[in-house]
């Protein structure tokens, strides 16, 4: 995805050339990995001769944003639960008469409190 | 001898003495909330804590309690606890003198029975334990470090205020929440969280759940939700001594409790079982502030006290060589 955005589009043989000989990924890992990312929505691709040419269906800001979304549903969903605390619990809400009432009884508590000040 | 006859009675022992202990703290559970309620947040944690953890200890304290004597006659040879057996068949597991009784199926059946159904138990609650430090790591790459309120900010509009992590956790906060909350509570959020911070909560939270497994659902639960109440009104405290008002303390939790009552839509999900833990957050802000009971280093000193000197009393070893007696018989 990086290599993508970075160049707008390319075909597998152009990726593997950029990214593959260097961490000695062959050829066929990077179209199976670019075919994945097509199937996941993540790019788009149209056939020129006999090679396919990926672009970036989202930008970098948008995918990053979108992933962002989706991770903080996911901690706000519980999926973290078992190593995260909350300030107040994400997954569960009092009802709305029941936070009146303790509203009232803090800002009665308040008042009483600014009563008693010299 | 038989190795396999040993292990297996080894084993056997171990469910055994999980099991005794399982019925004993499930029905302490109940009693020990209720007992500890008018106790200081701290010191409760401590105490439900310590409950929690009571059954790895009590059936670890059993073991070493049945072996103990075996352990003296390798170092000492003249202490041989074994003569004492001589003349009555009372069963024991000796390490010197190794039994020659056979492994049985049906033990290996029970065995089979409680690895399987605690593996299946822990194994859902592994997975999503694997998954959680996934998703953490990969919030936090997309965060960016605020030096000045010492938190982790995440770009995102909903309003986030959380400590995550284990080993090392981390207090991260929205930049939906610094827009929506006013700079007095978000200072009480921001010392809320480092108290979790700094008391490892979440660590603690683990290891009761890890060693609260075998108990009955319910006590379980109670336990859980209990450890959990006083973990956050403790942290409550910690913000209220910080700030120096614990009325704004009970404030910041309402407003947000309303602020994500109308952000996140499931606003009703709880009201039919009444209140959250919101409730006995705000009363006991209320309330003026209660002294622990006892300095932790005094309670650990205490606990371990208690747990050596039951573990290696000679009356629990022989209540443990009678439950290995009455298991094989």
């Amino acid at each position: 995805m990086d290599y993508l955005w970075g160049s707008g589009e390319g075909e597998a043989k152009a990726v593997h050339v950029a990214l593959g000989k260097r961490r000695g990924i062959t050829n066929n890992t990077i179209q199976s990995t670019l075919k994945r990312l097509f199937d996941k929505g993540l790019l788009e691709r149209d056939k020129v001769s006999h090679a396919h040419i990926y672009r970036p269906r989202l930008a970098r800001e948008e995918f990053e944003r979108g992933a962002l979304n989706e991770m903080v549903g996911e901690l706000m969903g519980g999926r973290a639960e078992a190593m995260m605390s909350a300030f107040v619990d994400l997954t569960e809400r009092a009802g709305p008469e029941h936070l009146v009432r303790l509203e009232k009884l803090v800002a009665e508590r308040r008042r009483a409190l600014d009563r008693s000040k010299p | 001898m038989s190795i396999l006859g040993n292990l297996q009675m080894l084993l056997l022992a171990a469910v055994a003495f999980s099991l005794i202990a399982s019925v004993m703290l499930s029905l302490a559970v109940p009693l020990l909330v209720r007992y500890t309620s008018g106790w200081a947040p701290v010191s409760r944690h401590k105490a439900l804590l310590l409950l929690g953890l009571a059954l790895p200890m009590f059936t670890l304290a059993a073991l070493v309690s049945l072996l103990f004597p075996s352990f003296l006659a390798y170092a000492w040879p003249e202490l041989d606890h074994c003569l004492l057996h001589e003349g009555h068949a009372h069963l024991h597991l000796c390490l010197v003198h190794l039994s020659h009784d056979a492994s049985s199926w049906l033990g290996w059946v029970v065995i089979a029975g409680v690895v399987i159904g605690l593996g299946a138990r822990l194994g859902v609650r592994l997975l999503s334990l694997l998954n959680a430090p996934r998703l953490v790591h990969r919030l936090l790459g997309l965060a960016r470090f605020d030096s000045h309120r010492g938190a982790w900010v995440v770009p995102t509009g909903h309003p986030l205020c959380v400590s995550v992590g284990l080993l090392r956790p981390r207090v991260l906060v929205s930049d939906g929440l610094l827009a929506a909350a006013s700079n007095d509570e978000l200072e009480v959020m921001l010392a809320h969280e480092a108290a979790h911070v700094r008391r490892r909560d979440t660590l603690a939270r683990l290891f009761v759940r890890a060693g609260s497994l075998l108990l009955a659902p319910g006590a379980r639960g109670l336990l859980l939700s209990t450890l959990e109440l006083s973990a956050e009104q403790a942290c409550d405290e910690a913000a209220a001594a910080q700030v120096g008002d614990r009325l704004r303390v009970a404030e910041t939790i309402l407003a947000m409790e309303r602020l994500l009552g109308g952000v996140t839509g499931i606003s009703s999900m709880v009201a039919a079982f009444g209140a959250s833990s919101i409730s006995a957050r705000v009363q006991s802000l209320l309330l003026p502030p209660r002294s622990p009971n006892t300095s932790p280093f005094l309670t650990l000193l205490w606990v371990g006290a208690v747990v050596s000197v039951v573990a290696l009393s000679p009356r629990l070893h022989h209540v443990t060589e009678s439950t290995l007696a009455f298991l094989a018989h």
